[in-house]
């Protein structure tokens, strides 16, 4: 395969088609991250484990399982809803017991399992996509990757945004929280249009 | 419930075009009122264990007879509406984990179904309210019938006095101006919510 | 927090109140240092210039002053930010820009970049680059530039700059050129940048790096998309040519927005001038220093937090 072409599409996966500000998947994770941007990475890394993982058990199973008894246009959506679920909360009880006070900042793994949408999106997309495997893995990979960078960027306008620090922004009462983040959003969004065009 | 707020992303991902905001607007909230009246239903009658799990088949199966009857029935919209058809399982189950880890309302009871309905009803109006202001603000046209941009657009640029040539701004049919619009409307509920408070 | 660190220690003005007249006198100081540049575009654009750049003064002032009405917050259009503002806006936008853009433009940068997030010091974006970047994607091909030597670079190479004789190095500098409003002119830029870095109101850290590290960058991989080899870059052409120096003199230094201490000014500038350097030669848009601006300034929290000196009553944010 092409590394070049590789290198383009990775690009245009995290960049161009960012999968939080470009395709709106992921974006419960994205809005309540914190404005510690270790905790934006962690959260971003699992998501990215998980969309990575999701598509590649997904994808076989779609091809070989589903499509083959032509199974695919019912039984598609409850497969992969329930297989997201399962393997969110797979993930979520592994951390639990694996990194305890990690778990904890992580505030009950909510975040984990509303980012139950990015992996989802991720699988449908590659599903429907007419991806062949590697190209799924490679998609899965560098759109988590993009879903990190969107993440360590809010992480870090939140940083200037929180009221309650001693950063001291003084945002308007009708714009505090979720209003000033989808903003935030919006301008992200906006500035990464600069970007286009780069590795055509 | 605010985190619920974010449950909206489907049809904040396709509301560039209001008629397609609008039917995802509806289903979201039919599946939602749907799923969270069966879900209800069986959490009473099951075991702590189970009810996780069981709601998540719940939703599924609610969401994937939604999604064949749209392709029957609107084969158009169900394929513009792309992959944030599916993913309205899990807004339906954000909702859900929001109801029991936030209020603790008993399920089934008046208060809860009353939720779940002002949540329908409030789905069904910001879905209206995001695809006119994005699509008229950025494209300066209305799409009553799918395909978009179609025969079947009323074209609002024509309404303009003639020697006034203004053209639609484009970032609002962009994901920048979904952000935009959602972030800004928001920001007027919260207005209005804190002068009564 | 939004502070300056000068040769004197630093200056901590948001938000704090009893500094609100040294603010003013910066304020009002880069105002002046943009005379030259607005008499510049004048002087080659003629009135259309004038007309933008007042339309965008009033725009932005107005919707100041409802901002500070609706928040209820002292009124601060006379402390010169929002003129500061309207004016870099305005220097962005091409001379035949329909005035209903200048607008909607100059509203967005006001009410949405700067007052949505608390007003002056609390934003993270600098307003002008947020007001351009709304209008690029919204009116993409009517503010976007064709026919400035820049684009003419990029689509037809030296050739197309020599047969436009953009190849005139004393025109690019003056300004006898196309382009937007303020970029033009380089001479004005430069003295209104040396007035004020001579004033101490500016460091010379954010620029110098800025346009180092592009002048570097454009060098060495300034052939590649013409199909040449590496160091066959023109960076002098440039320099002199798009919105560089109105960018790395005006916009990326913005207290506000860019990093507080000296190192966090250089890492922010190297990512800007590799950024700019970056779109200019392999991206859509002819200019990249706006939104590299832009891209960059998302950023400026998160390199703050590392570079940031402790300053006494001021503890890590948890």
């Amino acid at each position: 395969m092409d590394m070049m072409k590789i290198i383009a599409a990775s690009f245009a996966a995290i960049f161009i088609n960012n999968f939080v500000l470009d395709r709106f998947l992921g974006l419960c994770p994205f809005f309540t991250v914190s404005k510690k941007p270790s905790s934006a990475f962690i959260i971003g890394v699992a998501v990215t484990v998980m969309m990575v993982v999701s598509c590649a058990a997904l994808y076989p199973l779609n091809r070989y399982v589903l499509v083959q008894y032509n199974l695919d246009r019912y039984l598609q959506t409850a497969v992969f809803v329930i297989s997201a679920y399962l393997l969110v909360q797979g993930t979520g009880y592994l951390m639990k017991r694996l990194m305890p006070d990690m778990s904890k900042e992580l505030f009950s793994y909510f975040p984990l399992l509303a980012s139950s949408c990015a992996v989802l999106g991720a699988a449908f997309i590659v599903v429907r996509g007419n991806y062949d495997i590697a190209q799924a893995i490679v998609f899965s990979f560098s759109s988590g990757a993009g879903f990190t960078i969107a993440m360590i960027m809010m992480s870090s306008v939140k940083e200037r945004t929180d009221a309650a620090g001693a950063n001291g922004a003084r945002t308007p009462d009708a714009f505090k929280g979720l209003p000033v983040s989808f903003i935030s959003a919006a301008l992200m969004a906006l500035s990464m249009y600069g970007l286009r065009g780069i590795l055509k | 419930m605010k985190r619920f707020i974010l449950g909206l992303a489907p049809v904040l991902a396709v509301s560039a075009v209001a008629v397609t905001g609008l039917g995802m607007g509806i289903v979201l909230a039919f599946s939602l009122i749907i799923s969270a009246g069966l879900v209800s239903l069986a959490r009473k009658h099951l075991p702590e264990i189970m009810r996780g799990a069981v709601s998540v088949i719940i939703i599924a199966g609610v969401v994937t007879l939604v999604q064949a009857a749209l392709f029957y029935l609107l084969p158009d919209m169900s394929s513009s509406f792309g992959i944030y058809l599916p993913l309205i399982a899990v807004n339906c189950y954000i909702y859900y984990t929001a109801l029991i880890y936030g209020e603790g309302e008993a399920q089934g009871s008046p208060e809860s179904s009353r939720t779940v309905l002002m949540a329908g009803l409030f789905i069904f109006l910001a879905s209206i309210f995001a695809g006119l202001v994005r699509e008229i603000a950025g494209r300066g046209a209305i799409t009553l019938t799918l395909p978009a941009g179609g025969a079947g657009t009323l074209d609002l640029m024509k309404l303009l006095p003639p020697g006034v040539s203004i053209s639609p701004a484009a970032v609002f049919i962009m994901p920048a101006g979904g952000f935009l619009v959602a972030g800004l409307a928001l920001a007027f509920f919260q207005h209005i919510y804190k002068k009564r408070a | 927090m939004a502070a300056y660190e000068g040769k004197s220690g630093m200056v901590i003005f948001s938000p704090h109140i009893h500094s609100r007249s040294s603010i003013e006198k910066i304020m009002w100081n880069v105002v002046l240092a943009l005379v030259p540049a607005v008499l510049a575009g004048i002087y080659f654009f003629g009135l259309n210039s004038l007309v933008i750049i007042f339309t965008s003064l009033v725009t932005c002032v107005a919707s100041e002053l409802v901002m500070c009405l609706f928040t209820r917050r002292p009124v601060t259009i006379l402390d010169g930010s929002a003129v500061i503002t309207s004016i870099l806006f305005a220097f962005m936008l091409a001379p035949d820009c329909p005035l209903y853009i200048v607008i909607s433009g100059a509203v967005f940068a006001i009410t949405i970049v700067k007052w949505a997030f608390g007003g002056l010091g609390s934003n993270f974006m600098n307003p002008a680059i947020g007001g351009y970047i709304f209008v690029s994607a919204s009116w993409h091909d009517i503010v976007t530039m064709h026919t400035d030597p820049l684009s003419v670079f990029k689509t037809g190479g030296w050739n197309s700059v020599m047969s436009t004789h953009f190849d005139n190095y004393l025109n690019l500098f003056t300004g006898n050129i196309p382009g937007t409003i303020g970029e033009i002119s380089k001479l004005a830029l430069l003295i209104g940048l040396v007035y004020l870095m001579v004033r101490r109101i500016v460091s010379p850290v954010i620029p110098f790096v800025f346009l180092g590290t592009s002048a570097l960058f454009l060098w060495i991989f300034g052939g590649l998309p013409f199909g040449n080899t590496c160091f066959t870059g023109n960076p002098l052409f440039h320099l002199l040519t798009g919105g560089l120096i109105l960018c790395a003199g005006f916009m990326a230094v913005d207290y506000v927005t860019s990093p507080l201490t000296v190192k966090g000014k250089i890492i922010y500038a190297l990512c800007l001038g590799v950024l700019a350097s970056v779109i200019r030669l392999w991206g859509d848009f002819a200019e990249g220093a706006f939104y590299a601006v832009a891209l960059m300034n998302i950023f400026v929290p998160l390199i703050d937090r590392y570079t940031a000196k402790r300053i006494f009553g001021y503890g890590r944010s948890k």
